[in-house]
């Protein structure tokens, strides 16, 4: 029988100590997940808000971020129905200095997660701007998620 | 009234601002005994912003420290309404500031101590907590600092 912790770290994809989640009696703290493939990496989006990208797109990065948090919570719970609420999330977008439409990219997040969970898919938010992020990627989102047996 | 509405009345301070989000994002969420509060801004009673812009451009640190403070407002209104009294706040375990800075400027957390300045005025010791402040080029709808926080309560 193992922990959740081994449960986790045998599933999960190991990068120096940096694990898809950890888990904390029935909380998942998830680590930021970018618009990217999650075997090979590759960005499905890349470039800054304000720049290379309009809130339209950021829109549609951060809703990619939301389905592949999911996907990774459904490799781990293996029913999505295990989930009691996303509670937290923190989205981090790449943007120019003079951009100002952080929550309409969000949106993009947390809409998804409404429409797949209903109720349980509502949560408390902060967004951020910042200049850079890994592999030019214009948003990375984490969050932390209650579950339940 | 309870002790800690009594203590904001004492200092002046008025919560009146109710935030409803909507769109799958709350103020508040609740789990277990912690309130995980959103990033709130220095939105005043009337909707409009105490301050937009950036510190150390067109603002100063004076008025960081005044923006963060509104933001620890509006954040103790949310818990507020989340919870209906403030009495039932434990502890403010976390606090993370964004300030949104110029390139060259690295006090943000002068800035930050606006909000923590309140957390122990309105709550005392309870209004302790650890907190991180970090700088950004830019925050949603150009306000000058965002701040979140987690909160223990008794329940």
């Amino acid at each position: 029988m193992k922990t959740p912790e081994e449960e986790i770290l045998s599933f999960s994809k190991k990068r120096r100590g940096n694990v898809v989640m950890t888990r904390h009696g029935s909380l998942l703290f998830v680590g930021g997940h970018g618009p990217e493939d999650e075997w090979t990496g590759d960005p499905y989006y890349t470039g800054r808000l304000g720049a290379e990208l309009d809130e339209e797109a950021g829109y549609q990065a951060a809703r990619k971020c939301g389905e592949i948090i999911l996907s990774v919570l459904q490799d781990y719970l293996g029913n999505l129905d295990r989930i009691d609420g996303i509670v937290k999330a923190f989205g981090l977008i790449s943007c120019t200095p003079s951009f100002t439409m952080h929550e309409t990219v969000m949106d993009g997040f947390s809409d998804v997660m409404v429409e797949v969970l209903g109720d349980r898919g509502v949560h408390a938010r902060s967004a951020m701007g910042t200049s850079n992020l890994p592999g030019n990627i214009p948003v990375e989102i984490e969050v932390i998620v209650s579950i339940r047996d | 009234m309870s002790q800690t509405d009594q203590r904001l009345e004492a200092l002046g301070i008025r919560l009146q601002r109710k935030d409803r989000r909507g769109k799958g994002v709350v103020a508040v969420r609740q789990c277990g005994d912690l309130l995980f509060v959103s990033g709130h801004g220095p939105e005043k009673a009337d909707g409009t912003m105490l301050y937009t812009g950036k510190v150390g451009a067109e603002l100063t640190k004076e008025q960081g420290y005044e923006a963060a403070r509104q933001c620890g407002i509006n954040l103790l209104a949310s818990v507020r309404d989340a919870i209906g009294d403030l009495d039932r706040v434990d502890r403010v375990l976390k606090a993370f500031g964004l300030v949104a800075s110029a390139p060259d400027f690295f006090e943000q957390p002068a800035v930050m101590h606006g909000f923590s300045d309140l957390m122990v005025e309105v709550l005392g010791e309870r209004g302790l907590h650890a907190r991180s402040a970090m700088g950004t080029n830019c925050l949603p709808g150009n306000i000058p600092v965002e701040v979140e926080a987690v909160l223990r309560i008794r329940r």
